[in-house]
């Protein structure tokens, strides 16, 4: 019944989408998505040059960073999100969405609070909290965003005409409530509790955002796109079950595997090791479900880039999580904490997994509010598709191997700077991979603007 | 899954309250994660070092700007601040980190990336001079290094100079005014490097001015000054002379943890290293990216770095070195430089090297002694041999204590040992540039911090330094006395302020080896 459900709320209820809307929030994300990764790129130089940009204080490493952590997390993959959300709840519910023009005031505020955080972040307004620095203004203003957001999709679900809910709604609506808890925590912590405990208070918080928000963001885009794009409904609405509630019972414990080996109380350090494996079981549980989806549909694949993006998101996660679970380990984390290890296990997940869902997202909808134009060019987006696949590939695998060689070595006891020299062609590398991923998302975006454009010229002529 | 109610009670509350009881509340109900107590090591009055339970401290107001501008720069993405029990990080860096140290942490900066460094112990590695240099520009001091610099935590003042009878002086300029008094009978010599870099050393407090008059001093450069018509003035904000007290703070809290840091001994073997072209080579590989920016290309102490430093580098083409086990005048053995590569120069720029491998820190020995032709036409004296210490009694440090009056080490170390004595300001070394006596009550001592290593200096001198051979002036005894009394001077005290701790006299365990 859950698939039929499922199956209807994907096919119809196109009146109820507010097409400007959506697509307001999506060019937000798709010119948040050119800006925030580049950042990163841009620093990554600075690993070989030092001195690149050296002299200019909001240029150097130490102020970019953050903005390129914080503007990856709430600009690209957020923004995109967000606008994707505008398109899925009307369409999972039956309703428009609940007082709908709150959102283009809203759209305003979320991109003014975004060019807020670049400039106070640069000029230095960081909290210290990593992937928590945004200054206390910019966390009120994202906090009282979602908060709104809350209200807005749960009145929308409330007064939805599908009595079943779908499981791209349970995401969403755990998303959304976790993360303005978990907001509410980066407001109070960083500064009110001493000592150690604000450790692991930090490893908490970092750990819901990408457990408690960026996780179940990308679930709701997943479940809602593939089984859209590639139309066939989802494989198990049991495994869907168990991968819900399993994530929603494990992952709010694994925060403290930030700092293994830490003065934090070994009995808490174990329990996050133990909830980071338990990981494995939501993980692959969605992850079954997302490739019983493909099956008797892999040649999809060959012309149908949302799909091709939410197969490689998710063989990327594969990888990503399997990384990520056993890095919490104690005897692993001996030699990669600390490492570029770390920031592989990072990129897979966050990057290659949940952006690359996003921009399936994008890259399913955007033809579809410009009157089902088709893409502009495949060819060029299956240019983008390559270069993104293949530059986050060789980022994952070349920040490994970077982790796990200096690791080594400084257990070993290599000199510390020898330690640091061996890791400078693998650096040269990291910085072409994301090169190589930002082009690719350039073509993407330049091929969903020329479809808008191709469609509004449609649209002025007489066809 | 039916109701949204039951959904947002269960999934979005339950579990994330549970979970944060469990992982945030319940830790932090452990007294021993709210507590103040660390395990310090702490000099005893019989100068043996003893593990005692302390409270940490809390930063003073510099400090705690120089922590802020360390969270602004985010220092920590890439410096850690924790030193696991595993990886071998207890050898590499100090102590294993406890709860206690982190008391006065909001935010904390364990920081979960090491890019350079962990810096929880990094206090008292090196002194302000080095820091004041590494922040500047990195490369000055570690040229493979890929930090950023942070020149804009300094002042830049651009100064013409002109020629003079005893050579170049500054020209006055008003722009000098906000940096120095210009009070005309107290001298501030300033020593620019061969490009014009001049390091302005700032006040203690960060406030400028300094009362005095700069003057340019290019007698570094022996005969063959560079010829410079500009001086740049490189003078550091008091947010850089903050996080300068921030970053020496760190790990101080476990005092003086260093003294039994076993992978910077040295015993002084008598020791001499087989020469061959293949060990001076990989010696000047080593010299070109550790040694150069301090000691520079020439090994005459004028690298680019050596105006930040105070002491200045040592200048090998002099053949003269300070730290040795040979008679006053002698060349060291090479167990002397191994000793002194091995357990740096403590409080000066000199850092220990105890990270470098074995047969690096061997093969720059060979290479540095390529610098002097002292080496090839004399050999090193054979090191003198130094007897069983008597047994400290506070019967022999008290004697000590005369005999430091007697023998007028006040003079220059001050009454109570602070290096304040009152020809202190006057002292200069070989090379005419000032030097400060040791500060005996921090217990940071250059050549080595046991009796033996103190009775050794009394004994030998410091060669190139006012620091003379006691030999002659004082029996054996006397001298062994003096060395405890020294050593006391720094007993109970915090090695980062000099300020006494109060612990019991007696307290504490006699545990040898620190705590992993």
């Amino acid at each position: 019944m859950a698939r039929d459900a499922a199956r209807e709320a994907l096919s119809r209820n196109d009146e109820l989408i507010n097409a400007d809307l959506v697509r307001a929030w999506l060019a937000s994300g798709l010119g948040w998505l050119l800006f925030f990764p580049t950042i990163g790129v841009l620093i990554s130089t600075k690993f070989n040059y030092p001195e690149f940009l050296g002299d200019i204080p909001w240029l150097t490493f130490g102020r970019l960073r953050p903005i390129h952590v914080n503007g990856v997390i709430w600009g690209a993959f957020s923004t995109l999100f967000i606008g994707l959300c505008h398109y899925i709840v009307p369409r999972l519910t039956g309703v428009r969405l609940w007082r709908e023009r709150w959102s283009y005031g809203l759209l305003w505020v979320w991109n003014v609070n975004l060019a807020a955080a670049v400039v106070l972040l640069a000029l230095g307004g960081s909290r210290g909290w990593e992937a928590g620095e945004l200054p206390l203004i910019n966390v009120v203003v994202t906090l009282l965003g979602l908060l709104q957001l809350t209200v807005q999709f749960l009145m929308t679900i409330k007064h939805r005409r599908q009595r079943e809910l779908y499981v791209s709604l349970w995401y969403l609506i755990a998303a959304f409530v976790w993360t303005d808890v978990n907001l509410v925590l980066l407001l109070l912590g960083p500064y009110n509790i001493p000592g150690i405990n604000n450790a692991a208070w930090h490893g908490l918080y970092i750990h819901y955002v990408v457990g408690l928000w960026i996780t179940p963001a990308g679930y709701v885009l997943i479940y809602y796109f593939l089984p859209a794009s590639v139309r066939s409904p989802i494989y198990s609405h049991k495994l869907s079950l168990i991968g819900f509630w399993s994530l929603a019972f494990f992952y709010p414990f694994v925060g403290i595997h930030h700092y293994l080996y830490s003065p934090i109380a070994d009995w808490a350090e174990t329990i996050a090791i133990v909830s980071s494996m338990m990981l494995i079981i939501p993980v692959w549980t969605v992850l079954q479900n997302f490739f019983g989806t493909m099956i008797g549909h892999w040649r999809e694949l060959s012309r149908n880039l949302p799909a091709r993006f939410l197969i490689v998101g998710s063989i990327m996660y594969l990888i990503g999580c399997f990384q990520g679970s056993i890095s919490a380990l104690r005897t692993v984390q001996q030699p990669t904490h600390f490492t570029d290890f770390v920031i592989a296990h990072s990129h897979l997940t966050v990057f290659g997994t949940f952006v690359v869902w996003a921009i399936a997202g994008a890259l399913y909808v955007w033809p579809r509010l410009a009157h089902d134009e088709p893409l502009w060019s495949f060819r060029l987006g299956n240019w983008g598709f390559w270069l993104v696949t293949l530059g986050i590939s060789a980022m994952g695998l070349v920040l490994t191997v970077q982790g796990l060689l200096q690791g080594f070595r400084l257990m070993a006891g290599a000199e510390w700077v020898e330690s640091v020299n061996a890791m400078r062609p693998y650096w040269w590398v990291r910085t072409f991979t994301g090169i190589s991923m930002d082009v690719g998302m350039s073509l993407i975006v330049y091929i969903l603007m020329k479809t808008s454009l191709a469609a509004s010229r449609a649209s002025r002529e007489p066809r | 899954m039916r109701s949204i109610g039951s959904l947002a009670v269960g999934a979005g509350f339950f579990f994330v309250t549970l979970a944060l009881f469990v992982q945030g509340f319940l830790p932090a109900m452990i007294p021993e994660s709210r507590s103040k107590q660390v395990s310090r090591a702490v000099r005893t009055d019989l100068g043996d070092v003893k593990w005692v339970r302390y409270d940490a401290s809390d930063y003073t107001p510099l400090e705690r700007l120089g922590r802020n501008i360390y969270i602004r720069e985010g220092c920590w993405y890439c410096h850690s601040q924790y030193v696991r029990p595993v990886a071998g990080e207890h050898l590499r860096w100090g102590p294993v980190s406890e709860a206690g140290e982190y008391a006065f942490d909001l935010p904390h900066l364990l920081s979960t990336r090491r890019i350079g460094p962990d810096l929880t112990r990094v206090g008292l590695k090196y002194g302000d001079d080095w820091h004041y240099a590494h922040h500047w520009d990195p490369r000055l001091v570690v040229p493979e290094s890929m930090m950023p610099s942070f020149k804009w935590l300094y002042t830049q003042v651009r100064v013409p100079l002109t020629k003079t009878g005893d050579g170049p002086a500054l020209s006055p300029s008003p722009a000098l005014q906000p940096y120095f008094t210009m009070k005309p009978d107290t001298q501030i010599p300033l020593y620019p490097n061969a490009a014009g870099l001049t390091f302005v050393p700032p006040p203690g407090n960060g406030q400028w001015p300094l009362d005095g008059t700069p003057l340019v001093d290019l007698k570094g450069f022996g005969d063959r000054p560079p010829a410079l018509s500009v001086v740049t003035l490189v003078l550091p904000s008091v947010e850089m002379v903050g996080l300068v007290r921030y970053v020496q703070k760190l790990g101080t809290n476990r005092g003086a943890w260093r003294e039994v840091f076993e992978p910077q001994m040295v015993s002084v073997p008598d020791m001499t290293i087989p020469e061959s072209d293949g060990r001076r080579a990989l010696g000047r590989a080593v010299y070109e990216t550790r040694c150069v920016g301090c000691h520079g290309a020439k090994g005459d102490g004028n690298g680019p770095a050596a105006t930040f430093l105070s002491p200045r580098p040592r200048d090998f083409t002099s053949g003269v070195f300070k730290f040795r086990t040979t008679p006053s005048g002698s060349l060291p053995t090479d167990g002397d430089l191994y000793r002194s590569v091995t357990r740096g120069i403590r409080w000066t720029a000199m850092p220990t090297w105890h990270e470098l491998p074995g047969d690096e820190r061997l093969a720059v020995i060979t290479f540095i002694k390529t610098f002097s032709s002292r080496w090839k036409d004399e050999k090193p004296e054979p090191p003198v041999m130094i007897g069983k210490p008597p047994k400290a009694t506070p019967v022999l440090v008290a004697r000590g204590r005369d005999l430091y009056q007697t023998n007028k080490c006040f003079q220059c170390h001050g009454e109570s040992g602070r290096g304040d004595g009152e020809s202190a300001p006057e002292l200069r070394d070989d090379l005419k540039f000032p030097i400060r006596p040791t500060d005996f009550t921090r217990g940071q001592f250059k050549g080595g911090s046991t009796a033996h290593d103190i009775y050794r200096t009394m004994t030998l001198g410091l060669d190139g330094t006012p620091m003379p051979s006691f030999a002659d002036a004082m029996s054996d005894e006397e001298r062994w006395a003096v060395s405890y009394y020294v050593l006391s001077l720094s007993a109970w005290k915090d090695p980062l302020t000099g300020r006494p701790l109060d612990v019991p006299a007696g307290g504490g365990s006699a545990q040898a080896a620190y705590p992993v």
